[in-house]
């Protein structure tokens, strides 16, 4: 798997304190910062903030540009039938463990 | 584009007190499939129950706020409404401000929604007195459901677009506007071509957009049910949602999407994406690019509609035939001083374009741009204007402005959607609380990204920000520029 390039500014860095994001969660947080160009640095998102609407204020295009991302990154599709959809924008930390169970690559 | 209108066809000529059916003419047996809905369909016969029903326990107001997601129900809906002589309201989005400005000015209305959850999609505002779609459907009308006729004059109801200050403007919308439009597209978009006549299919018609807009009111409600076509009621948000109810559908059958969301659906590149017999493209310009790629991975032509809000749709092209697009019969151009007017066929009275507009020929012109402020993000439209007003109506915010990034080759055409950045001077505020206050004020689409913090803004003597000020703002900013490269 090659990881996305994070910019200099947005690289993670030691100081980030050990409750916050796992190794795949701040896997996930650089591919979101790229893709949507935000001005957040990866390591500073916080795991448990809703990622939709307040948060980290992102809207339905944004999800829907994160889903094709997704798919190119861990080759599966986002679907709105999926069991699990209400609870998976609660959080990084739900969208990546829900990445981590359905991900092919 | 090549096909231009026959004569025989005149369905922009409304003659006037004349009357059109909730189910076009075509589409009078009661065995007419209306819609797709979770796999099943749904006949005329069962759909005017519906609308009865409805008609039947709506609580008495003057108008209906119809913020449902599953576009059968905003069918039945909006011709429950008619029956009942009232006035839907067609919002522009489900934000709380919206809601409640619209909620103010219009006295005596009721909002209604419905259960319908759209993936990770937008969600309704909590709401007073809000009332379920579902409940509506609940005591059934036992009496004869005929075809309704409704008057020509009467409104399907009011679309809402963007002013130049807070208050969304009114679009009134006629029913004899609406049908006559919706005929003239199913001849421009050749799709009586696309029946089988033998076995009397119509076509299944899947939109991606809301049918609340002009573009998804047009051609993913009234273009099925005006034609004798079906509708597909659930919403599909991911493009293997849409990929898959594309599948599901019987052919033949057409997407009504945007650039959006077709840049989406091929650039996924692991989606299997099925045969369809037509795909509509509206709300900015595709690109050739994109629209050959589509041709190429749907096995269908790719067709453009042009419209507005204010006029309802204009014109169409085939991408790939070139820029030319050609209006719709019946409908002219004029233009007045600088500005381009539309009028006759379905749009009637005279209306003002918003857009930079090239007459080539009576029947074909050229499209360059919008005129000044306007601006559009994701196929929705405002003006700079509005989200300055918003913007300063914050508390704390001592000034600020809205500007669109430098346009490059990736966002000139639509398939790029393109993010604003506001400059903000604020003693007060973080741009996180900023970005709070608005998302409850605009669109989300229109939320700036960044915002960025500045002293002052570079404003002339007349307190305006010229376009060198602006420039150097930018200039000094080089992170604006939207990154859509995929």
């Amino acid at each position: 798997m090659s990881l996305p390039t994070a910019s200099p500014d947005s690289a993670p860095t030691a100081l980030s304190p050990a409750s916050a994001l796992s190794p795949v969660e701040l896997v996930l947080a650089e591919i979101i910062v790229k893709t949507l160009n935000l001005e957040v640095a990866p390591n500073e998102i916080d795991p448990e903030a809703p990622i939709y609407g307040e948060g980290l204020g992102l809207d339905s295009i944004d999800i829907l540009e994160i889903s094709l991302a997704i798919s190119k990154q861990y080759g599966f599709q986002l679907k709105s039938d999926d069991e699990n959809n209400k609870t998976i924008y609660k959080s990084l930390r739900n969208l990546s463990a829900h990445i981590e169970k359905s991900r092919t690559k | 584009m090549t096909h231009a209108p026959t004569q025989k066809l005149s369905p922009g000529l409304i003659p006037r007190h004349t009357t059109f059916p909730l189910l076009g003419s075509t589409a009078a047996g009661a065995d007419t499939v209306v819609a797709y809905r979770k796999g099943k369909a749904i006949h005329a016969e069962a759909y005017l129950r519906d609308v009865y029903t409805v008609a039947q326990n709506l609580p008495e107001a003057a108008y209906y706020l119809n913020v449902c997601a599953d576009r059968y129900y905003i069918a039945v809906l909006l011709a429950a409404v008619m029956l009942r002589k009232k006035i839907s309201l067609l919002p522009p989005n489900t934000a709380s401000q919206t809601l409640q400005s619209l909620s103010e000015r219009y006295q005596d209305v009721v909002l209604i929604r419905d259960g319908t959850n759209i993936g990770a999609g937008d969600q309704v505002t909590q709401f007073d007195g809000a009332i379920s779609f579902e409940k509506l459907l609940e005591a059934p009308f036992t009496g004869p459901t005929p075809n309704p006729e409704f008057p020509s004059e009467q409104l399907i109801g009011i679309l809402f677009t963007s002013g130049s200050t807070g208050e969304p403007s009114a679009n009134p919308r006629t029913w004899g506007a609406l049908c006559a439009g919706v005929k003239a597209e199913a001849q421009a978009l050749l799709l009586p071509e696309l029946c089988d006549h033998e076995i009397r299919r119509g076509i299944a018609v899947l939109g991606t957009v809301p049918a609340q807009h002009s573009y998804g009111l047009e051609s993913t409600l009234a273009l099925p049910l005006q034609n004798g076509y079906a509708l597909v009621a659930d919403q599909s948000f991911y493009p293997a949602d849409i990929a898959n109810a594309l599948a599901l559908l019987p052919r033949p059958r057409v997407l009504v999407t945007t650039p959006f969301h077709l840049r989406l659906l091929i650039n996924d590149g692991a989606i299997n994406l099925p045969k369809v017999d037509l795909i509509v493209s509206a709300t900015a310009p595709l690109s050739p690019q994109l629209a050959a790629q589509a041709e190429a991975a749907f096995s269908a032509p790719v067709r453009e509609i042009y419209g507005c809000t204010e006029a309802g749709q204009i014109a169409s092209r085939r991408t790939l035939d070139g820029d030319m697009w050609t209006l719709f019969p019946n409908v002219c151009l004029e233009k007045r001083g600088e500005a381009i007017w539309v009028r006759g066929g379905h749009v009637g009275a005279a209306r003002m374009l918003s857009d930079v507009i090239e007459i080539k020929s009576d029947h074909q012109f050229l499209l360059h741009g919008r005129v000044g402020d306007l601006i559009n993000v994701a196929g929705k439209r405002t003006s700079l204007a509005h989200l300055n007003f918003h913007l300063n109506s914050i508390p704390g915010v001592e000034d600020g402005v809205f500007m669109l990034p430098d346009a490059t080759p990736d966002n000139t055409d639509g398939d790029c959607v393109v993010r604003l950045t506001a400059y903000v001077v604020t003693r007060a505020l973080s741009p996180a609380q900023i970005l709070s206050a608005l998302r409850t004020r605009i669109d989300p689409v229109f939320l700036p990204r960044p915002v960025r913090l500045v002293n002052e803004l570079p404003r002339n003597q007349t307190g305006k920000l010229t376009h060198g000020a602006i420039n150097a703002l930018r200039a000094s900013d080089n992170a604006s520029a939207a990154d859509c490269a995929l």
